[in-house]
């Protein structure tokens, strides 16, 4: 029998495994450290940074963009992507305020129609995708556009609720109200809700039988069909998740601006595709996890919200942004091949 | 030969993370030589190549070309120097044309603009090195395995190399491709270029090296020359024990008379490639498809197992007749399927674990949750039948060995409950070893009462494990042979030769 020789290990062999260890954590090592480097240097320079109330008011207002991608995390396990997100939570929130404050509907009712919506648009990406065999990537590039145009219908272009259109002098559903803008003593509501959702996500991904399909689906789709795994029905109803938890994310943020529109949320389908990113997924499909996400978009909003105290211009954080970004992942990438170097590929 | 040697290697030493993968190798390789390496899985041989490419940095050693140190880690520093590789995965554009590959990254230009002439030209002038007489616009998506394999050497060669490394060159080649292959490596030694041939079939490696390096467990076994030593005690050397030699064919099977058969096919095709299937398969046997490159064996493989849907025929399993639309289907009739790739099979970020039970989680248990408890004891279960060296089942699959690789997959179906394993050259590019191993595996499987078909271009393997062979040729099964059969007659037979 060949004996693979067991031995202790030697001080090169125990830096390996370190890096190894990073690697494994999907990258979360290191974005770790770079959440925490970025957190120190702010708490020195801008004084208001390091507060209760400025670190609660950035997981409020990142909620959303978080919730957002932890539904792009798992898009991004099957090796998809989903441009949608952001759009299917405006048409979400947009609807969900229409037909309760304009059109009367009982006010679970409204929740349907909202979550409903993201259950449409999902299901729209994942049959175009299956059946259609279009790219990920140009079908929910259609849905980026074409939902927010029916939001954009459904509201009129207006804010909703809109004080001419109300009934029996409706405005937002008082649940939503408080999941979107209440707080559990000083915490957030819609920031536990974030953690909530998080976990499901992980949960999801780590322990159901479509989290593993997804994985080996988007790892090696070749090996995944041949174990009788369907690849088209797997991506199918990831989308639809997506889509779902989309929606809810949509009226949460209807809640948090106590009001919802056709345009809101605009730009956050790139921020989730880049917190997923920063936090060390690999984009290419076949592994990832909600934690690094999570992380991914802590290390955005810290870094706009210290940006911001700092008084930076609006337009030189966009540039910073999308520097940090960039560079984040790059560090992962040269971390990785650190990690791998000599490694058997 | 001389001896100083045109690449010395010295004190070679590589470690990953609990695995000593070389100790202090030495391996010296002289101008216009064949030197083969050879070692089971993990001996290290791979990890050598790779090092002596430049992919690899190793932890301490020196590497020399005609005297000079060549620094460690950096591919070009390796081809500059004159070391070129031709790896077992081919790196082809299959996109582009032959020509276009074999210049790949040299393409000549003429005021900036590629100069096709001249690139076709240098192209046909290394095609014929190799003996190639294909038309050099022809796409690569066009050619076969062993036309791929020889533009892959074409191209290796194009940077007019000191040592070619060949990694299993013949994994995809039928037996008379290689022996086309061995006079190409002839006509290039003899023009002063020095060969380093990895591989794990013995009579090959008897048959084109001049020397011999043997490795295992990451430790030199012994340089010989090839005069020296016999075809046993090589393989003693690899694997440091005694190897049985082909055993033929267990106890023949008794049940075949008792039920329906666990597989039936009738008229089964899928034109044009594979036509006229007729086909029974019973529990407790093994049935060898042999069959040369081409001949539709690996296809009837796909196509009993839905991978490519019959599109003729039908086909019964256990006395009842299906339809055959996927792979999905197959699995619920109780049907396994081993690739000749294993890329084809693992899932390498996905955990050992998560890969034996992919093709049963789906069943075990209702709700949406994996059980983990149960995930763990089927995991150990199979890690521990079937022998697999492996850490942690919840290792990522893409790290093990070859080998490894492969009985994993054969867990996944254990794991799955198959009791119809089709099994299409399963032990391609896996050493003496490892292969044992599998042959072990297969018999106890169908001693257990599954229904085997084992596809194989080998006609030993065919022999040593068939309970019966089929022969293919042309797309269709040509005659069935006992395994007692000479080779010769089967050999005939595969080439479409009648009686």
């Amino acid at each position: 029998m060949a004996e693979v020789a067991r031995i202790p290990l030697t001080e090169t062999e125990r830096r390996n495994r370190f890096a190894w260890l990073l690697t494994s954590a999907g990258g979360r090592g290191g974005a770790l450290l770079i959440l925490i480097l970025l957190a120190a240097v702010f708490a020195v320079l801008a004084p208001n940074f390091l507060t209760s109330r400025n670190l609660l008011n950035i997981l409020r207002q990142f909620a959303v963009p978080g919730i957002l991608a932890i539904a792009q995390t798992l898009v991004i396990v099957t090796a998809g992507i989903d441009l949608s997100v952001a759009a299917t939570a405006a048409l979400s929130g947009s609807l969900l305020a229409v037909s309760y404050a304009h059109w009367g509907v009982p006010e679970p009712v409204a929740w349907l129609i909202g979550l409903g919506s993201g259950l449409v648009v999902g299901a729209v990406n994942g049959f175009v995708i299956r059946y259609w065999r279009v790219p990920d990537i140009i079908a929910t590039l259609g849905t980026f556009s074409a939902v927010r145009g029916v939001a954009l219908l459904v509201t009129g272009g207006l804010p909703a609720p809109s004080f001419a259109r109300v009934v029996e002098g409706r405005s937002l559903p008082e649940s939503v109200n408080t999941v979107g803008a209440g707080s559990l003593g000083p915490i957030p509501i819609i920031a536990l809700v974030a953690g909530v959702v998080a976990l499901a996500g992980g949960l999801v991904l780590r322990r159901t039988k479509l989290g593993r399909a997804a994985m080996a689906v988007g790892g090696n789709p070749v090996a995944a069909h041949a174990s009788g795994i369907s690849v088209g029905r797997t991506k199918f109803w990831i989308y639809v998740l997506s889509g779902l938890i989309s929606a809810f994310a949509g009226i949460l943020l209807a809640g948090r601006l106590s009001s919802a529109n056709a345009l809101m949320g605009e730009g956050m389908e790139l921020q989730s595709i880049a917190a997923v990113v920063v936090g060390g997924t690999n984009l290419f499909g076949g592994e990832g996890t909600v934690g690094g996400t999570v992380i991914g978009i802590l290390i955005i909003g810290v870094l706009s919200n210290g940006l911001n105290i700092l008084g930076v211009a609006e337009f030189w954080q966009r540039v910073s942004n999308g520097l940090i970004i960039v560079a984040v992942v790059a560090l992962d990438q040269w971390r990785r091949r650190a990690g791998t170097r000599g490694g058997r590929l | 030969m001389n001896s100083e040697g045109v690449l010395v290697a010295r004190g070679i030493s590589k470690t990953y993370p609990g695995v000593r993968a070389l100790v202090g190798v030495d391996l010296t390789v002289g101008a216009g030589e064949v030197h083969a390496l050879l070692g089971e899985n993990g001996a290290g041989k791979s990890t050598l190549m790779k090092i002596m490419a430049g992919s690899v940095v190793p932890d301490a050693g020196e590497l020399r070309l005609v005297g000079k140190v060549i620094p460690f880690g950096s591919p070009e520093a390796a081809r500059a120097a004159g070391v070129s590789i031709v790896y077992q995965e081919l790196s082809l554009v299959p996109t582009l044309t032959v020509a276009e590959n074999v210049m790949l990254g040299r393409w000549p230009t003429r005021w900036g603009v590629v100069a096709w002439d001249e690139l076709r030209d240098a192209a046909v002038g290394y095609l014929r090195r190799v003996g190639l007489e294909i038309p050099p616009e022809t796409r690569v998506a066009e050619l076969g395995m062993a036309e791929r394999q020889l533009v892959e050497i074409a191209k290796a060669l194009s940077v007019d190399p000191v040592v070619l490394l060949l990694d299993e060159p013949t994994s995809a080649l039928s037996e008379g491709e290689a022996r086309r292959l061995f006079g190409i490596i002839r006509d290039l030694t003899a023009t002063g270029v020095a060969v380093i041939y990895v591989s794990h079939r013995l009579g090959e490696v008897v048959q084109i090296a001049d020397r011999v390096t043997v490795l295992r467990d990451g430790h030199l076994v012994a340089t010989r020359s090839i005069e020296e030593v016999t075809e046993a005690e090589l393989a003693r050397m690899m694997v440091g024990r005694e190897v049985h030699g082909p055993r033929v064919a267990a106890a023949r099977v008794s049940s075949r008379t008792q039920h329906a058969p666990a597989l039936r096919a009738q008229r089964l095709g899928r034109p044009p490639r594979l036509r006229d299937i007729h086909l029974e398969l019973y529990e407790g046997e093994i049935v060898s498809v042999f069959g040369l490159v081409g001949s539709g064996r690996s296809e009837l493989a796909r196509v009993l197992f839905g991978l490519d849907p019959p599109t003729t025929g039908t086909l019964e399993v256990m006395g009842r007749s299906v339809q055959l639309r996927s792979p999905a289907d197959a699995i619920a009739l109780g049907m396994g399927y081993v690739a000749p790739d294993r890329a084809l099979g693992v899932v390498p970020l996905l955990s050992v674990a998560a890969n034996i039970t992919l093709a049963a989680f789906s069943k075990a248990g209702k709700g949406p949750f994996i059980d983990q408890q149960w995930e763990e004891e089927q995991a150990s279960r199979y890690i521990e039948e079937l022998d697999i060296k492996v850490q942690s089942p919840y290792r990522p699959a893409g790290g093990l060995s070859g080998g490894n690789q492969q009985k994993v997959i054969l867990g996944r179906w254990l794991c799955s409950g198959a009791r119809i394993l089709i099994l299409d050259d399963p032990t391609r590019g896996i050493d003496v070893g490892a292969k044992e191993e599998v042959f072990r595996l297969v018999r106890r499987l169908a001693e257990d009462g599954a229904a085997v078909l084992y596809a194989t271009s080998e006609i030993s393997e065919a022999r040593v494990l068939g309970n019966r062979i089929l022969v293919m040729s042309a797309g269709t099964i040509a005659t069935e042979l006992e395994p007692e059969t000479e080779e010769a007659e089967i050999m005939a037979a595969a080439g479409g030769v009648r009686g």
